[in-house]
């Protein structure tokens, strides 16, 4: 231990030269702090009275004083009694406090003991207490953090401590100081001493692990062959001597000693020098981590159980993080160790493993706090023994539960789709990319959830009384969607509209309900499953995003460690670089005011693409809608099959082209900010894609609805089908022919273009399109979730094979989780919603074709229900249904009061909201404040230092003058006998007294 | 470079493992795989040791720019034994907890370990983004000013441990890049 301390104070000293300078100004200021206490002598009148005896007592009592310093922590210490008077001295009271004096200089005693060596000039000390003592500095002192360390003394221990004794040195010193200062003796040694002083506290530091090492601190003090302990031991007393009259064994001391005591305090220094730095902040980050770890009801929870021992613990030179040997393995046996133990023990065995995996520690710590846990735990429970059959019994149920849902979790990994493509795609491209083929998987999920629900309540059954199929089957229709497949499980028409009754078996199935239902517990899944992960996505990606920063920090912590392709690094080094200095210049540039001029240029820039764009997006509507309407005309007289695809091409060439013009307005519009070029683009995209649906849903609901078709819902079924069918043609080809051709253009002819990136917004879109037709087209032809399955299945592949093949990783930083947030926005806000209007409207206000689909003779869809609930209102064991159809269901009043509960709900949230924001507000400006003050009190002490330090550097050229001079004579002596010395001054002391 | 006994991974150990970490069974078995590939011939797994050269080429970190320090971090003096190798993969696997994560990450940007990110760090975690030699001093400052006044709340120039938590807690894409999926098979 002691090895270890000198080596510390060793290297400290190499350092010390430069240390000196370049960290002065932590250590000078925080030396200045101390002043106020050291002139309290000075203004303090009592002590006078007190100046002749204590200063011997004080002189004496500094050698063991260590111990004495010790104490407050470490009760055992046998000192204590002899130092009454040191401690009742009111100096001792005062500068005990001293060293929380303010909050984020933990260490001023050291640092002023530091500090010592560059003013040590007795005659100006006077001066101090009135420039210096600032009365708030007490009184943060006394109640600020001196309180805390002691009511939680285990967990600041390395904080505190050091403290303490250091703070209490102080007061000695300050003893015989003042002592010194008195009779204006130039020979004012003190500094030394202090010096000194400050030694024998730091070597506990840098070590100090955590409270566990505190024990160790008073052997250290004690310890009677360290010997450079005893040097210093001595040499208060050395110092202290000077002071009294005729004393003149001060010259007994050589010079040697005492140039090297100065190295050893400068080594010192360098050691502390290390801590200051360290210090001043960790104090305070430990001291909030200090509120969480002092939550004993939470302290398993992650995020609270979280006890970092690497800053409260170990805060010293060693390195923040480096565990000290001696904190490694048994820092469970440390107080916060044990607290953490502690709040393990009454966990169940789940909560008390994910705590422990949450702990950041390695796997021996981990392993040992766990075997710890559960003895504690079995040691706690003697009940355990009672049922200790049961328990096991208990014990083995768990554990193979836990192997079993262990081992069901790793199959369902296994069969997790695409695990390892997708990590491939993360490695090579990034997050942003991974996200499109995460939200495609995201889809598939939900057409196969919707095509399970179809295949079983519908097209079961309905195969179960299935007719035969008369057409005839070319292979077109694959394309089509017609012919064949319209007598065919797959549309609307062929479904039957009796009651499906087996032999003579009392279940009946009525295909009507089964069809409104199950398509509505699709719809309404979808929608809460929609509902569910859009609120999940926004609570985790919109918690007050851009309040008070523009994300730099973000940009430069966030890396992406999942990229683990060489390429793919340098492209986001690449990028990483063009979106700081984006960022950097964006900031000057919101600085620099732009002129009138500008800005009505970017205006009417802006202006003109909206107006283009929009205008294009109603350009296209109104062919499609012109083209739908004259192609059934042209229809009737046709008999080409193939002459149905041609409105579906229409749409997907304007699907295909459309986009690709509108990001070519960015060449136009001059957008500031990357990130509003792609929401501007998202929204017209959107734009364009929802209008040209909803045209068509307008044209089905309005034209091919009531134009007196036969069996119109299969009409839209198929329609619906070629859409999708040629909408997945156009994107194979794209991906296979037109990204392809586009590198091989980058390639080979024109290498400026370079390759592609990944256009996530564009692909994304098309995703959101397509699975919109596939909800409105559900209704009117159940299967095609399934066909939407085989689509995105097949896009999977495709995408990723294009994605490795022509593209490279995008350049543009993508903000992934938002961007994904958004997509899923707009997944529901007008597709879903849209859809359900659509379909809220074909229910309840069409009438169903006459001749096909199990609605055929109604009045409406929803008439079907309507007559359901009056069989049911016969029948009295389904009263309750009755009931709730009319009371909840079809009640006005219900829902106008739901409505009512819901706004006063929301707008109370939105309340407490608001409030939150305020109060966010204000807790960040007080964080400010506090800074400020702190920087405002540093500021302070700085000045007063530089002003002592202006005024003292001859006195110190001219004491260390003096010392040198005394020294050399008594040299030998000195060094020889060490303890007699001590002894002898110590009689001299007491004959004094 | 040899391969260690093929000691078959016990069951307990398995277990406790899956216990202690957020690995499933099935990318323990694979680190061990890895490991076992890598590490010096026979010897026990679980006493043999690789050297940070080695844990730094594995294809998860070679292109890693941080590479270095994540290997300071996880390792014990210097050496990964196969335990620091695990709990490596459990802090970037993709269930481990934020409050976790954010504790190493921070560490790894610590790069003078002084359990601050001050700005002496900053400027070494942007050099390493950029990886470019023509990062103007001018730059470097700006931009560790920039970060320092959005997340530094106390204004004394450094990111303490609270203070960075606080930033990426409010970062979710922090979270989702401070993974790596891929540890060798």
């Amino acid at each position: 231990m002691s090895a270890y301390y000198r080596n510390n104070s060793l290297n400290g000293d190499t350092e010390h030269q430069d240390s000196s300078r370049s960290q002065g100004r932590t250590r000078r200021h925080l030396k200045t702090q101390d002043y106020p206490d050291f002139s309290g002598p000075w203004d303090n009148p009592g002590y006078p009275s007190t100046r002749n005896n204590p200063f011997s007592t004080g002189s004496r009592t500094n050698p063991d004083y260590p111990m004495s310093l010790a104490e407050p922590d470490y009760p055992g210490s046998p000192s204590k009694p002899d130092y009454p008077g040191a401690r009742n001295n009111p100096y001792s009271e005062d500068s005990r406090t001293s060293p929380d004096y303010h909050g984020s200089l933990p260490e001023p005693d050291y640092i002023e003991s530091q500090s010592h060596p560059y003013h040590p000039g007795s005659p100006r000390e006077p001066d101090y207490p009135g420039s210096q003592r600032n009365p708030e500095f007490a009184s943060s002192r006394s109640s600020g953090n001196y309180p805390g360390s002691r009511i939680n003394p285990s967990y600041l221990g390395s904080l505190e401590n050091p403290d303490y004794p250091g703070a209490q040195d102080n007061s000695n010193h300050s003893g015989p100081r003042a002592n010194s200062n008195h009779p204006g003796s130039r020979r004012n040694q003190e500094p030394a001493g202090s010096r000194i002083n400050s030694y024998i506290d730091d070597p506990g530091e840098p070590d100090y692990p955590g409270a566990e090492n505190q024990t160790n601190f008073p052997h250290i003090w004690g310890e009677p062959d360290y010997p450079s302990a005893e040097d210093y031991r001595n040499s208060p007393n050395i110092f202290g001597e000077p002071d009294y009259p005729g004393a003149e064994s001060v010259h007994d001391y050589g010079p040697s000693e005492t140039q090297e005591m100065t190295r050893r305090s400068n080594a010192s220094l360098g050691v502390l020098r290390r801590e200051s730095e360290d210090y001043p902040e960790s104090f305070e980050m430990s001291s909030m981590e200090m509120a969480d770890s002092r939550d004993p009801s939470l302290p398993g929870a992650p995020g609270k159980g979280y006890v970092n021992p690497a800053y409260a613990g170990e805060g010293g030179p060693v390195g923040a993080y480096g565990n000290p040997p001696l904190s490694e393995g048994d820092w469970h046996k440390s107080p916060e160790g044990q607290k953490l133990i502690a709040s393990l023990i009454p966990m169940t065995s789940r909560d008390r493993i994910k705590a422990i995996r949450n702990q950041p520690r390695t796997m021996e710590e981990k392993r040992k706090l766990r075997k710890l846990v559960d003895k504690e735990k079995s040691k706690q429970g003697p009940r355990a023994l009672e049922v200790a059959c049961c328990a096991r019994c208990v014990h083995t149920f768990s554990l193979v539960y836990r192997r079993s849902r262990n081992s069901v979790s790793e199959l369902l990994n296994t069969t997790s789709l695409w695990q390892k493509t997708l990590k491939v795609i993360g490695g090579k491209f990034g997050t942003s990319v991974l996200s499109y083929f995460s939200f495609l998987r995201w889809l598939l999920k939900f057409n196969i959830f919707s095509f399970i629900v179809n295949f079983s309540f519908l097209v079961i059954p309905q195969l179960t009384v299935a007719q035969k199929n008369t057409l005839q089957f070319t292979g077109l229709e694959f394309f089509t969607g017609a012919g064949y497949f319209r007598d065919t499980v797959m549309y609307y028409g062929f479904y039957t509209n009796s009651t499906i009754r087996h032999g003579g078996s009392r279940l009946a199935y009525n295909m009507q309900l089964a069809y409104l239902f199950t398509i509505g517990a699709c719809l309404v899944t979808c929608f809460f499953s929609l509902l569910f992960s859009m609120a999940k996505y926004f609570r985790n990606n919109f918690i007050n995003p851009h309040i008070y920063s523009r994300g730099i920090a973000k940009l430069i912590f966030c890396w992406d460690f999942t990229v683990t392709h060489e390429k793919a690094v340098k492209l986001k080094q690449k990028s990483l670089s063009t979106e700081i200095r984006e960022n950097l210049s964006e900031i000057r540039l919101e600085n620099t005011k732009v002129t009138f001029h500008q800005q009505l240029t970017r205006l009417s820039a802006h202006v003109a693409a909206w107006l283009v764009s929009t205008g294009m997006a109603i350009a296209c509507c109104v062919a499609v809608y012109y083209l739908a309407e004259y192609n059934s005309e042209f229809l009737k007289t046709h008999q080409n099959p193939g002459a149905v695809l041609l409105l579906p091409f229409l749409v997907s060439c304007i699907n295909l082209a459309v986009p690709r013009l509108y990001s070519m307005l960015r060449l136009v519009e001059s957008y500031e900010l990357p990130r509003h070029e792609v929401y501007i683009l998202l929204i017209r995209n959107i734009f364009l894609k929802i209008s040209i649906i909803g045209i068509l849903c307008y044209y089905w609901l309005n034209i091919v609805a009531l134009s007196g078709e036969e069996c119109w819902e299969t009409l839209i079924g198929q329609e619906i089908y070629r859409l999708l069918l040629m909408d997945f043609v156009f994107s194979l080809a794209d991906s296979f022919l037109g990204e392809f051709l586009r590198r091989i253009i980058g390639k080979r002819f024109i290498t400026s273009l370079g390759l592609q990136e990944f256009d996530i917004a564009r692909n994304v879109l098309e995703l959101i399109y397509a699975q919109t037709l596939v909800w409105i087209g559900m209704f009117f032809c159940p299967l095609l979730p399934f066909i939407q399955m085989v689509t995105l299945f097949t896009m999977f592949y495709v995408k990723n094979i294009s994605l490795i093949v022509n593209f490279q990783p995008p350049s543009k930083a993508w903000r992934a989780s938002q961007m994904i947030t958004v997509f899923i926005l707009l997944l529901f806000f007008p597709s879903f919603t849209g859809v359900l209007c659509t379909l809220a409207i074909t229910i309840w206000r069409l009438k169903p074709s006459a001749d096909c689909g199990p609605f055929r003779g109604l009045p409406s869809f929803i008439y079907s229900v309507y007559r359901w609930i009056d069989t049911l209102s016969g029948r009295p064991g389904y009263q309750w249904v009755v009931w709730i159809y009319h009371n909840l269901i079809g009640s006005v009043h219900f829902f106008f009061i739901l409505t009512l509960i819901v706004l006063i709900i929301t707008y109370l949230y939105w309340q407490i909201t608001e409030g939150r924001k305020i109060m966010i507000r204000l807790l960040h400006e007080q964080i400010i404040n506090e800074g400020k003050d702190k920087m405002f009190l540093i500021e302070k002490l700085i000045k007063l230092q530089d002003m002592e330090k202006r005024a003292n550097p001859s006195a110190l050229i001219l004491e260390r003058r003096e010392v040198e001079q005394q020294v050399p004579l008594h040299l030998k002596e000195q060094a020889a006998t060490p303890d007699l010395r001590f002894r002898r001054s110590f009689q001299e002391d007491n004959r004094k007294v | 470079m040899g391969q260690c006994l093929r000691y078959q991974m016990h069951w307990e150990d398995l277990e406790e493992y899956q216990a202690l970490t957020f690995l499933t069974r099935n990318e323990i078995l694979c680190i061990h795989d890895t490991f076992l590939k890598l590490c010096p011939a026979g010897k026990y797994y679980k006493e043999a040791t690789l050297t940070m050269d080695q844990v730094s080429s594995l294809p998860a970190l070679r292109v890693n720019p941080f590479r270095d320090r994540i290997c300071k971090v996880f390792s014990h003096d210097d050496v990964f034994s196969f335990e620091d190798v695990l709990s490596m993969a459990s802090v970037f696997s993709e269930q481990a907890c934020p409050s976790l994560k954010i504790e190493y990450a921070f560490r790894i940007y610590d790069f003078n370990e002084n359990g601050f990110i001050d700005e002496e760090d900053l400027q070494r975690i942007v050099l390493r983004l950029l990886n470019s030699n023509d990062v103007s001093e001018d730059m470097l400052m700006d931009l560790a000013h920039h970060v320092l006044s959005e997340s530094d709340l106390d204004n004394d120039n450094m990111l303490s441990f609270s203070e960075f938590e606080h930033a990426m807690f409010k970062s979710p894409d922090f979270m989702n890049s401070f993974r790596i999926h891929f540890w060798g098979c």
